[in-house]
Order: structure tokens, then C-alpha cells, then sequence
């Protein structure tokens, strides 16, 4: 039974309950909780859409009613024995394995389905993690000062969680800008740059080295992927924004102008307010040197209000929030203006479009009547001498009509051979363009055959590596062999056991052969004996007394056989009966009975309890 | 393999051997290798020399390369490619190619060691104390064992982890753990 109940349990823990193989050694020993829970989980495994709480309730009289309809459940599945909620909740060991090993023989068969579509990245994913934790689980393990002795002694690279994680370090980079190309090095700091220029690794630390330039390389993949679309659309942007610039910029001169009276040592020079004149992109660049001038003149003149104390902070903001208000004032009247500007120019351009569509009227309408006048001066010449003209107009008139029959004639001939040539050609043409045509779609479709089949090809190499990984996995935790091997010896002790009982019926009935032909001898021997001894009996004495007292023996034995007899019934009797209350003992009644008397007991109190809440 | 604007155009300049001469490539090489090969706990002592601009530009380059290369799994033959690219004569890409080589797993390693894990538990010290009576007078609330727990993980670096609980607690932890390991152990098995 031992090898059974493995197998029950096994399966069991294979449907989700947690049974510990280590504790639980047979069905006998689960608890109320451990047969409710395992016979409910079958019962889900084989019908999936049963709704049962997998675990029991505290309250009794409820516990009653989901024992009973788990009960009914099994019965449903088509157990043929006797189950109720009693074998559920008092279980004894046979039925509840009898109801366990009906159940397991019941569960859905597994089969492996070979899955037909191609596995996606997720799969993939889980299936090299898998690869993966099984590998971890299956090291061995490691006391953690040997860690350290292992790691550098390895002959590879290991990932790093195999040998512990004292070595690991957090990914800390410091922010690094790469040094400038050598040709764009500022005049200024060349020297500085030839000679004293560190390092990465001296500007970092060895041990920050790796991240940061991993950093630093990626920051610079990411502003390169945004800035190179965007940089022609930014130029652009940059030639509309200068003319504007160069606008404001005179305005900005005064300003600087102003800076400059307030006692610095401003070096830039100072713009004409003539260069309205200059190119756009000279302006441009003036207008970057007055904002660092801006700048400069601001810091500057920050420093000898700290050391003078003439003007305080606040009056230095108002004066810039004064300026500022006067420079947007400045740029909205600009912007302005050149609104005003754009829609004069483009008034004055529609009207130069509408002038020039005139004047193209106008050259038609003068080709027409200088080609009129040629005509109308070339018949006012021919006027003075109309008859003699008149007749040779008609002459070439016959001749050119003469001209022109021969002329078609000619075109006749020549076009006809011309034509059916053509003809021919074109439906040449034609043919082989439907040729090429099927033999492209042919080509195609073998191409996409092709291409099917070398996808098929690689989806089923990759489903028999799996495949090929999942029978290495099974030979591992199932040992079929050894299954089959206690099956055929089970089948042969059952074989052997029945030719025993075989061999036992069968004594049995020539012994009762045996018995009826010595009983039937018996009776016979004994007719003989009391025929023969009734005719003597009429002549003597003595044989008459002799034949009472046979009569008698034989009365004597048969009733001995008969008492005989009803011992052997009364034996078996007594055995069945015995047998019957092994089997009544096995139940424990007396147990159950004691547990059902508590539980009556818990519901009487939950029932007053119950009434006294209500009343 | 993709690199940036910056990285491409050092790498350029360093292949170039009419404006970088072989010295100064050698000095570059020789500084690429010393600090891929430096091991971790070998923080520089010494300050290392200045050395030019330009060897620093094209040092960051050609290190972040091998990173790359490295760290992408990239072959030999595809770094090679990527610095003909660069128009790189065949002796300067030879001799890349080789110092990347030798410093290939050294470079993984340290690679692989980069990132945040959680540290390992290597042991563990408990300690039981029952406390029968309390000197405050909360007599239910105080009485029971408690389990003092400390967790020794590795690395010198972090210090131990201790917490204190109660017999329940700690069966709850212990029936969690071993849920947790089954679970693993499921996945790994299907």
C-alpha cells in the first residue's frame, strides 16, 4: 500500500496541494483539511467549471454542508461506492483511498502539445531563465570565504551572482565631457591643452573609469540621435531670427554704450547703429558679442557696486527689469513692422503675378494680328493681275491634288507590309510579356514557399531542441523503468496468487467428489445391509437385533454427519462475522462516534449562540 | 556596431597616420591597456603623468571602442571593420585588434561586475531569549521567546542584518522561504 499511497500523494502534490512527502507517508495520515483540499482539487482538475472552496470553513454546521456538496461532486464524477459528507469529514483509510485513486484514474491525461507557432521572444525569454535557475540550483555550494579563492582561480569570466556578490560594484559614473578635437582648441587654452590635458582614468578613478565613459558614450549616442534631424530645420530657423537681430542690435548698442559709461573695462567693440547696412550674418554674430558684453558689463558692474556700496542690488534688478521691459517693447514694435512689411510684399507680389498674366494676354493678342496683316498684304498683292493668277493658282491647285493621290498611294504601299508587321511584333510583344508575367508569379510564389519553408525549418529545429531538452528533463525526475518493473512484478504475484486459488478450488471440489461418492457408497453399503439383515430378520432373533442396531449406527452417523456439517457453516459464520468487525474495528466507529457527538456538541452551541444573537 | 560623433571622429584622427605619428598611437594603446587591465581594488597611487591632448582624446576613444565592442558581444572581424571604416592602416588595426583580444575576458569580468545585486546571505547567528515576567506589569503582552536574528552577508562592506521576532514570525518566515524555494524550484524543473 506504501508504494500507492507515494503515488497518490506525488499526484496530489502535483495538482497544487502541499503535502510534505517527508511527514505524510500515507493517505491514512492527512488531516480533514489534507482530504477536503486534495479531493476538491481533483474534482477541479477533472471538472474544471465546479465552483468549491478548496478549503473547509470554521463554522460546523457550514462545514456539514461543503463536505456533503464536495461529496456530491465526486459522486457526479461517477464514483460508484457509497460517499457522503461523513467519509469526508470522518475519513478512514480504504474509502479515502479508494475515493483518491477513482479520482487520480479520472484526472485529464497530460499530453504534450507540441506547439505549431513560432516561439515568441517572451518564451524564449523564460525558457533561458529557466535554463538558467535550474543551472544555479544544480551548483554546489560554495562556504562564502572560498568565493573570493574561486573567482580569481576561474579560467573564464562567471557571471556574477555564482560566486557571491562582494565584488560587484554599483554602476556610479562621473560626469565626463570628452576633450575637444585637437583642431578646435581655443588659442587660449592650447598650452594647457598640449601639456597638462589628464586622462579618463586620472580625471575619474579606475573604478568609476568603465561607467563613465559607458555613460558619457550613450549621453552622446542620445544628444546625436536628437540633434542631426532637427539641425537643418535649426539653421533655417537661425536666417529668419538674424534679420531680426540685426534690427534690434543697434538698439543694443546703446545699451552697451550705456554699460560702457558706467566704468568698465569693456574691450568688444561698439557697433555702429549703421550696421542696419551690414550682411544679416555679421550682424548675427555682433549681436553674440553684445549679450557676452551684457554679460561682462552685468558682472562687472556688480563688483564695484559690492566694494563701492553706491547702488544697492534692488536698484540694479529695477534698472534690468526696466531694461528688459523696454527691449520686449522694443522687439514688439519690430515684430510688428515686419508683419506689416511681409504683407506689403506679398500684396505687391500677387499684383506683379496679375501684371504679368496681362502682358502675356496682350504678346497673344499681338502674334494674332501680325499673322492676320501677312496674310491680308499677301492677297492685296496678288490683286493687280486676278485672272492670270487666279489660273495658275488653280494649275498648282491640279498639280498638288495629283501630287497628293500618288502621294497616298505610295503611303499605301509602303504602310501595309509595315502594319501586319507591326501586328505581328505586338502580338509577339504580347505573348512573351504574359510568358514573363506567369513566370514571375511562379517565381514568387516559389519564393514564398521557399521562404515558408526554411521559416518551417527553423521553427521545428527549434521545437526539437525543446522538445529534445524536455525529454533529457523527464528521464531525470521519472524513472519509468523502475515504474515498469514493479508493475510487471505486481502482474506476476498476481498471476501466481491466482493459480493458488485455482489450485485450491479445485482441491476443494475433489475432496466434495470424494465426499458424495463415500457418502453415496455409504448409503448404498448400508440399503444392502439392511435388506439382507431385514430377510434374516424374519427367521431369528438374534438378526432382528442385529438389524435395529444398524439401523441405529446408521441413524447415529448420519446425525453426526449433519452436526458435522452445521459446525463447518457455523465456522464460517463466525469467521465472516469476524471479519466484519476487523472491518467495523478499521472504521472506528467508536472514534467517529466520539467526534460526531463534539461536532453535535459545537453545533447545539453555535445554534444557541445563533438564537441568542437573534433574540 | 554604433558610435557616437565624438567617439567616430577620435578614432578617425587616431587612424590617421599623417597627423597622428606612431608614437604617439603606441602611447595611446599602452594607456588603453594599463586601464582596462587595472584591477578593482588597484586604485592609482601614483598621479600618472599629463600626458597631451591629444592622447587623452583619442585614449577615452578608443577605450570606450573596446567597452562597446565588449559589451555588445561584438566579434573581432566587426571591430575590425569599424576601424578600416576609419580608414585605419592595417598594422594600427592589427595591433588593436591583439591588445583587444588579451584583455577580452578581464574586460567582460569587470563588466559583469558593474550594477547593483543584492548581497548575499553567507550566514546566520540566532539567539533565543524568553522573557518570563516584564518589569512594566504587561504581563500578556511582554511574556514569550523572542528570536534575535542576524543575517551575515558577504562582502566587507555591509554590515550584518539583524531583526528580532517572535516564535509565529518566525515559523510564518520560515514556511515563506521554503514556498519561495519550491516555487523556484518549479520553475526551474518546467
Amino acid at each position: 500500500m506504501e508504494e500507492v499511497d507515494k503515488i497518490l500523494i506525488l499526484s496530489l502534490n502535483h495538482l497544487g496541494c502541499e503535502i510534505d512527502e517527508n511527514e505524510v507517508s500515507s493517505v491514512g495520515g492527512l488531516d480533514v483539511n489534507g482530504v477536503v483540499g486534495g479531493v476538491v482539487r481533483c474534482v477541479k482538475a477533472i471538472n474544471p467549471d465546479c465552483d468549491l472552496p478548496s478549503s473547509l470553513p470554521h463554522n460546523m454546521a457550514q462545514r456539514f454542508r461543503v463536505a456533503a456538496a464536495v461529496a456530491q461532486a465526486v459522486k457526479d464524477v461517477g464514483y460508484p461506492g457509497d460517499v457522503g459528507y461523513q467519509s469526508l469529514l470522518y475519513p478512514n483509510e480504504t474509502d479515502i483511498r479508494k475515493i483518491f485513486m477513482f479520482l487520480i484514474e479520472k484526472l485529464p491525461k497530460d499530453t504534450a502539445v507540441v506547439s505549431d507557432e513560432p516561439l515568441n521572444r517572451a518564451s524564449l525569454v523564460h525558457r533561458e531563465a529557466k535554463r538558467k535557475v535550474s543551472e544555479a540550483l544544480g551548483r554546489p555550494w560554495l562556504p562564502a570565504h572560498c568565493c573570493r579563492v574561486v573567482r580569481s582561480h576561474a579560467s573564464h569570466p562567471s557571471p556574477v551572482t555564482h560566486y557571491g556578490t562582494y565584488h560587484i560594484q554599483p554602476f556610479s559614473s562621473a560626469h565626463y565631457k570628452f576633450p575637444p578635437h585637437p583642431a578646435n582648441v581655443p588659442p587660449e587654452s592650447r598650452e594647457y591643452y598640449e601639456h597638462h590635458l589628464r586622462r579618463v582614468t586620472s580625471v575619474v578613478g579606475v573604478s568609476r573609469m568603465i561607467a563613465t565613459l559607458l555613460n558619457t558614450h550613450a549621453a552622446q549616442l542620445q544628444t546625436s540621435a536628437v540633434l542631426l534631424p532637427t539641425a537643418t530645420k535649426e539653421s533655417e530657423e537661425r536666417i529668419q531670427l538674424e534679420t531680426i537681430y540685426s534690427i534690434s542690435s543697434d538698439m543694443r548698442a546703446e545699451e552697451k554704450v550705456e554699460s560702457k559709461t558706467e566704468g568698465t573695462t569693456e574691450t568688444s567693440i561698439t557697433p555702429q547703429p549703421s550696421h542696419l547696412a551690414l550682411s544679416p550674418f555679421l550682424a548675427a554674430t555682433q549681436m553674440v558679442d553684445v549679450k557676452e558684453s551684457d554679460k561682462t558689463a552685468m558682472e562687472a558692474s556688480s563688483a564695484p557696486v559690492q566694494s563701492e556700496k553706491k547702488t544697492t542690488e534692488e536698484e540694479v534688478r529695477a534698472r534690468r527689469e526696466e531694461q528688459i521691459t523696454a527691449l520686449q517693447n522694443d522687439i514688439d514694435t519690430i515684430s510688428k513692422k515686419i508683419s506689416e512689411c511681409t504683407e506689403g510684399i506679398k500684396e505687391t507680389e500677387s499684383t506683379l503675378v496679375k501684371v504679368s498674366e496681362q502682358m502675356e494676354q496682350e504678346e497673344q493678342q499681338k502674334q494674332q494680328q501680325v499673322a492676320d496683316l501677312k496674310v491680308k498684304q499677301k492677297t492685296s498683292s496678288l490683286l493687280p493681275e486676278s485672272q492670270a493668277n487666279l489660273q495658275r493658282l488653280k494649275a498648282g491647285q491640279k498639280n498638288s491634288e495629283e501630287k497628293m493621290v500618288r502621294l497616298q498611294r505610295q503611303w499605301e504601299e509602303h504602310r501595309q507590309p509595315l502594319s501586319e508587321h507591326l501586328a505581328q511584333l505586338s502580338l509577339q510583344l504580347n505573348n512573351s510579356k504574359t510568358k514573363r508575367e506567369e513566370s514571375v508569379t511562379e517565381l514568387s510564389l516559389l519564393r514564398d514557399k521557399m521562404r515558408a519553408m526554411v521559416q518551417d525549418a527553423a521553427r521545428k529545429e527549434t521545437a526539437l531542441a525543446q522538445l529534445k531538452a524536455q525529454v533529457e528533463k523527464m528521464n531525470k525526475d521519472i524513472n519509468r523503468s523502475v515504474y515498469t518493473k514493479r508493475i510487471a512484478d505486481i502482474s506476476a504475484k498476481v498471476r501466481k496468487q491466482k493459480r493458488e486459488i485455482e489450485r485450491v478450488l479445485s482441491d476443494t471440489r475433489a475432496i466434495q467428489k470424494e465426499i458424495n461418492n463415500l457418502s453415496g457408497k455409504l448409503e448404498r453399503t448400508f440399503t444392502v445391509v439392511e435388506g439382507t439383515a431385514y430377510k434374516e430378520a424374519g427367521s431369528k432373533e438374534k438378526v432382528r437385533a442385529v438389524y435395529r442396531a444398524v439401523a441405529g449406527v446408521h441413524e447415529g452417523c448420519s446425525q453426526l454427519v449433519d452436526i458435522i456439517r452445521e459446525t463447518g457453516a457455523i465456522q464460517r459464520e463466525i469467521a465472516d462475522l469476524r471479519e466484519q468487525v476487523d472491518l467495523e474495528k478499521s472504521k472506528k466507529v467508536e472514534e467517529t462516534l466520539e467526534q460526531l457527538k463534539v461536532d453535535l456538541i459545537q453545533v447545539k452551541k453555535e445554534n444557541t449562540l445563533l438564537k441568542e444573537q437573534l433574540l | 556596431m554604433e558610435l557616437s560623433p565624438e567617439v567616430s571622429s577620435a578614432l578617425r584622427l587616431l587612424g590617421d597616420a599623417s597627423k597622428t605619428d606612431n608614437s604617439t598611437y603606441q602611447a595611446v594603446l599602452s594607456a588603453v591597456s594599463a586601464d582596462i587591465g587595472a584591477g578593482d581594488g588597484q586604485e592609482v597611487s601614483q598621479p600618472q603623468p599629463p600626458t597631451s591632448g591629444v592622447v587623452s582624446y583619442c585614449h577615452a576613444a578608443l577605450t570606450t571602442l573596446f567597452l562597446e565592442s565588449v559589451r555588445g558581444g561584438h566579434s573581432t572581424s566587426v571591430v575590425t571593420s569599424t576601424l578600416e571604416d576609419f580608414m585605419w592602416p592595417p598594422d594600427r588595426v592589427n595591433e588593436a585588434i591583439k591588445k583587444l583580444d588579451s584583455h577580452w575576458s578581464v574586460t567582460q569580468t569587470r563588466l559583469s561586475s558593474l550594477g547593483a545585486f543584492p548581497p548575499h546571505i553567507v550566514d546566520v547567528d540566532w539567539q533565543l531569549k524568553y522573557e518570563v515576567r516584564s518589569s512594566g506589569g504587561e504581563v500578556d503582552k511582554a511574556r514569550g521567546a523572542v528570536y534575535l536574528v542576524r543575517l551575515h552577508l558577504d562582502g566587507s562592506a555591509n554590515s550584518p542584518l539583524t531583526f528580532t521576532c517572535s516564535l509565529a514570525q518566525l515559523t510564518h518566515m520560515v514556511t515563506r522561504l521554503k514556498q519561495a524555494t519550491r516555487a523556484v524550484q518549479k520553475y526551474a524543473n518546467n
